[in-house]
């Protein structure tokens, strides 16, 4: 069967939507994992339910569905251990690796609800850390933990959103000039009141944190913004038969999508009445994205809306396999 | 034959004589008058005339110039219609000033943590050696009201302002100390320092925490925030010929205002009896409140009520004075005021610089009291600098003689590098503050310290930004 003529029904587009909500802030990548000092992983979980394998009771109430018995609560999941050491039977099928005690921890993280202050307490063993560390045989200094990070690199050592968007800013190829107007940007966002929930629908990106905790961290707030606002396709007017004009709905690649985005947000940016600072400009606008204000939202709907009714115009190469689409927001 | 026309002239009607006569507006252009010039007429052709006999007529002429009229009328008339809104100022006189001084305490964003006040008792304490500490609400607003806090430094991030203590915190710590000893004891001891060091050193942060020991010890604090104001030339100044130096009143009369709203609960209960010279007459002020108040209310007298103030602190039975001033190093050069032959003025004969440089060299003392100031980073003051280190000029530099004797016994307090396990301290607390995301260990303390050369400045800097 070839595949469908309309871009929305690729499969990769909908995978959005079935996409697990992924908490960004854990997967932040200046965070050393591997460093030894780093501190273990609690022997506990916070809450009860915060195992990420719901099937477990969800196979269970089926299972229990059928024959009758009486099924697991799923509203609060049961977490694995809890269930083998419930049941005599469970603990003698249970596979090896459940009955062995490990020091890997017995839950999983992925799904851990962020709650705004956790993970910025100071760890208590850092406190009795000696500062200096025995050197290998034969080495000067420490030697790197390897392979070097993504952003260990000089050239590189920024969040490549953060690159774009001091390199949008820039005008004359100022761009010390421009770094200090970012540095405006994300300290406003740092210091003014959290964005407010807005009534009407504003589609945030999905693992989206909670509003109240983006000041703490500016830069994933700016990401939040960019990425929830950046349209998903541009629309290509050609010439089609007759002297009429065919849209035609092209994809694009983030850099582009955030390039639009950018443009937008300056544009709203700049209508303001109040005209202050450059930096003071972009900032509102960054939160009025967010609160769902902005002109910015406008724009994305009209060229969304647009690829929606000339979707038939959209040439499918079904011989091209499209690669999955594995990217989870937020995207580096 | 030559004078036939000459002759004939003399019969026709008298003429006016020659010099009186006006002369010709244009000159004729016509080939057979000889130019002006040798160069070439202009090249642009002059503009068409409608010839009736070339294609143009009189009717079409008409026309065009009803036309014309038409047309400008219409353009008068779009101009009388045309509202143009009138823009918003983007700023108004002032407001950018104020924005750019604007001094915010709190974030509150930020996490709260809690940390251990900077309390008197533990002034000068060694084991208070980098710890961070909160300094104490009720101090919050004294400091503030006398600018201690400056734009620029790590306050707006915070939840609450706190500071961490280092070795030259628990030296001047110890001085007070030393001086609420002598207060109980009832002898004199005026310490004279001058806090030095590079850049983002810490020194303004070193007077600020000086200053909340000084206030937790009911001491009278006095303090120029920034002498760049007294030097740029912006605040009024005139010669005064009764103190012999020249006086800023404007700005002598904020200064009280700033005195006035951070020591007010201690200059009430300071009783004066000494009459005082305010203008040109003498008057006594109940306490030393109403001293301060009478600058206020007229600047015209605010230098004597200073110089009054300043006189009556320096009497046995009063209570300890903090007499701070930051950026010495611009009031050790010439200031931007001119004086009435239009040469710059030198800074030490400014009122304010000149009583504050004569306690600070010892020539004047407060019985119980500490006299320090704190280094500017720029401009560069070569006599300033040889001065600190104690040493002389070269026979072939020009310098200025007044320095080294300005600051003439004074000791310096080096604000050196943070030291690694202080660098660790403060990542910690950043940590804690939702500043810094990254994990605390021995690698990015050792790149944090290796990047910011223990620059408390640049360390912070470094750990707000560097990771974004």
């Amino acid at each position: 069967m070839p595949p469908p003529r309309t871009l929305f029904l690729r499969t990769s587009t909908l995978r959005i939507a079935t996409r697990p909500i992924h908490y960004p802030a854990l997967l932040r990548c200046y965070s050393n994992k591997t460093s030894p000092q780093s501190t273990p992983p609690p022997k506990t979980p916070a809450t009860p339910a915060q195992d990420a394998l719901p099937h477990v009771s969800e196979e269970a109430a089926a299972t229990a569905g059928i024959t009758g018995e009486t099924k697991p609560e799923l509203e609060q999941g049961t977490p694995i251990q809890e269930m083998i050491n419930r049941s005599a039977e469970a603990r003698k099928n249970a596979p090896s690796v459940l009955k062995t005690p490990s020091n890997k921890r017995s839950y999983s993280t992925e799904v851990t609800p962020i709650d705004a202050g956790a993970g910025l307490e100071a760890p208590a063993n850092i406190l009795s850390m000696s500062l200096e560390e025995p050197l290998p045989p034969g080495a000067k200094f420490p030697l790197p933990t390897l392979p070097i990070p993504a952003r260990g690199h000089l050239q590189y050592r920024y969040s490549p959103l953060m690159v774009q968007v001091t390199n949008f800013l820039m005008r004359h190829g100022k761009k010390a000039t421009a770094q200090s107007v970012m540095d405006h940007v994300l300290s406003i966002l740092r210091t003014k009141p959290a964005p407010k929930q807005s009534i009407t629908y504003t589609p945030l990106i999905p693992g989206t944190p909670p509003l109240s905790s983006l000041p703490s961290d500016p830069l994933l707030y700016l990401q939040t913004a960019i990425d929830s606002v950046a349209p998903l396709m541009k629309i290509i007017s050609v010439k089609g038969a007759g002297g009429a004009k065919d849209m035609i709905p092209s994809p694009l690649n983030i850099r582009q999508r955030r390039r639009m985005a950018l443009e937008w947000i300056v544009a709203a940016a700049d209508k303001k009445k109040d005209r202050s600072g450059l930096a003071e400009r972009f900032a509102d606008e960054i939160i009025a994205v967010v609160e769902g204000r902005s002109a910015a939202w406008d724009k994305r709907n009209q060229v969304h809306r647009t690829a929606i009714q000339s979707r038939a115009n959209v040439v499918v190469d079904g011989r091209r396999q499209s690669k999955k689409n594995t990217r989870r927001f937020p995207y580096n | 034959m030559v004078l036939l026309p000459l002759s004939l002239r003399c019969l026709g009607a008298p003429r006016l004589p020659l010099v009186l006569r006006p002369l010709p507006r244009v000159f004729p252009t016509s080939g057979a008058a000889a130019s002006f010039t040798t160069s070439s007429t202009l090249l642009a052709n002059p503009p068409k005339k409608a010839n009736p006999q070339k294609g143009g007529n009189v009717k079409n002429l008409k026309a065009i110039a009803a036309k014309q009229r038409a047309s400008s009328n219409k353009f008068q008339h779009k101009r009388k219609k045309r509202d143009i809104p009138e823009r918003k100022r983007q700023y108004l006189d002032g407001q950018r000033k104020i924005i750019k001084n604007t001094i915010v305490l709190s974030n509150t964003n930020a996490p709260a943590i809690t940390l251990p006040e900077m309390a008197k008792e533990l002034a000068g304490n060694p084991e208070t050696e980098n710890t961070v500490f909160e300094i104490p609400g009720s101090v919050v607003d004294k400091l503030r009201h006398i600018e201690a806090f400056k734009t620029g430094q790590h306050w707006p991030y915070f939840q609450k302002p706190g500071t961490l203590v280092r070795k030259e915190s628990t030296e001047i710590g110890a001085m007070i100390n030393a001086v609420n000893e002598a207060r109980l004891n009832k002898t004199e001891l005026h310490e004279r320092r001058i806090l030095d060091g590079v850049k983002g050193s810490g020194r303004s942060i070193l007077l600020a925490q000086a200053m909340a020991w000084a206030f937790q010890s009911d001491w009278v604090v006095i303090s120029i925030p920034n002498s760049l104001d007294l030097v740029l030339g912006h605040t009024e100044y005139e010669y005064d010929t009764h103190w012999n130096v020249w006086v800023q009143k404007e700005y002598t009369a904020a200064l009280l205002q700033r005195i006035h709203k951070a020591n007010a609960p201690l200059l009430k209960n300071l009783k004066s009896t000494t009459p005082h010279r305010v203008g040109k007459t003498e008057k006594t002020f109940q306490t030393l409140l109403k001293l301060v108040d009478a600058g206020i209310e007229d600047s015209t007298v605010s230098h004597d009520i200073f110089m009054a103030l300043i006189a009556e602190l320096s009497m046995t039975d009063r209570p300890p004075v903090l007499f701070a001033l930051d950026n010495l190093s611009l009031i050790s050069r010439l200031s931007e005021n001119r004086d009435t032959g239009f040469a710059k003025i030198h800074a030490h004969d400014l009122g304010i610089p000149n009583i504050f440089l004569s306690y600070l060299n010892g020539t004047k003392d407060f019985p119980r009291g500490l006299t320090i100031a704190a280094t500017a980073p720029s401009p560069r003051t070569p006599d300033l600098t040889l001065a600190l280190k104690g040493e002389k000029p070269g026979p072939w530099d020009k310098t200025d003689e007044r320095i080294a004797p300005s600051i003439k016994g004074a000791k310096v307090v080096k604000c050196d590098p943070l030291r690694k396990e202080e660098v660790k301290t403060l990542m910690d607390w950043y940590t804690a503050g939702g500043i810094y995301k990254g994990a605390v260990t021995l690698e990015t303390v050792a790149e944090s310290y290796a990047l910011s050369n223990g620059n408390p400045a640049e360390l912070f800097k470094g750990c707000l930004r560097l990771k974004y």
